[in-house]
């Protein structure tokens, strides 16, 4: 008994640990986060600034397998609405508005993420030097 | 191999092949992916306990392939494969170290390894790192099904081995 009491203890430890790191996690959300990116398999087949969103849209991911997703896009937010998958775990997931947790259909090998909008911008300067006279 | 043991364990693998099918057609308990009870991991422990660690390992590896083939997700076999396989190795190890009595412990960890090994998994295969943002409530779940599958296992040898 005294051991299980030691493991006890030990896994009550974690829990606590993991439900910090988690609470963080899902109060992290950056607010330049607005870029998502939506991926088939491990490709990124598109990318939206939801930023720029005027009217919502749907739009269908298909893979080689034949899986489809329906995703919704609408101004600051993203959410899958239909899916080929059994589990449906993806439109469980809801709208996602930020860039902490991603909708991930495992199934069908898609995922939507949010990520800064100038990650992938190859050209931004790295030093700006002088400055335009007004 | 005796014929007693061939047809008990034939018997266990299809145990636990019964538990891992009703169990998929559950509804997902939570929109996260890959949370799950694994109660047919309660026949990998009872399996390796009442014989040997390479017995349990032939009766996992045919559940993993036998429940692919009858469930017939081509996608979902590798995270579960993945995930089982992971977990065996951990617990395998373990098991020389940790008392009878902590089965339960040895669970836990295995279930933290194999809710690991699929996040590893489903990282690669979809290329977004973010899926790794789920680890915490993972572990944590990986803990309470773990402990009931380890307990399970623990009250279930008790009298198998009497």
């Amino acid at each position: 008994m005294r051991n299980n009491i030691k493991w006890i203890i030990t896994f009550a430890a974690v829990i606590l640990i993991c439900a910090a790191v988690w609470a963080g996690i899902f109060n992290y959300g950056s607010g330049g986060d607005t870029t998502a990116v939506i991926t088939s398999e491990g490709k990124i087949v598109e990318e939206i600034d939801l930023n720029g969103v005027g009217e919502p849209y749907e739009f269908t991911v298909e893979n080689s397998a034949g899986g489809t997703n329906v995703v919704r896009v609408e101004n600051g937010r993203i959410a899958v609405v239909e899916a080929s998958c059994p589990d449906k775990v993806c439109i469980e997931s809801g709208f996602i508005e930020n860039g902490s947790l991603p909708i991930v259909c495992l199934p069908n090998k898609l995922s939507v993420t949010i990520s800064r909008t100038d990650k992938d911008d190859g050209e931004q300067p790295d030093i700006i030097v002088g400055r335009a006279l007004k | 191999m005796n014929v007693k043991k061939l047809v008990t364990l034939a018997l266990l693998l299809g145990a636990a092949l019964i538990i891992f099918i009703v169990e998929a057609q559950l509804p997902p308990l939570t929109p996260i992916p890959g949370i799950k009870m694994g109660l047919a991991n309660i026949i990998t422990l009872v399996v390796m306990v009442l014989y040997d660690r390479k017995s349990a390992f032939t009766v996992l590896i045919l559940r993993i392939l036998l429940s692919g083939i009858f469930t017939g997700q081509a996608a979902g076999f590798i995270y579960s494969a993945a995930g089982g396989i992971l977990s065996f190795c951990v617990m395998a190890v373990l098991y020389k170290f940790i008392k009878l009595n902590s089965l339960w412990a040895i669970s836990v960890i295995g279930a933290a390894a194999h809710n690991t090994g699929q996040i590893l998994v489903a990282v690669l295969i979809t290329q977004t790192p973010e899926i790794f943002y789920y680890l915490p409530l993972l572990i944590i779940s990986a803990i309470i099904t773990g402990a009931f599958t380890g307990i399970t296992a623990q009250l279930v040898l008790k009298r198998l081995l009497k």
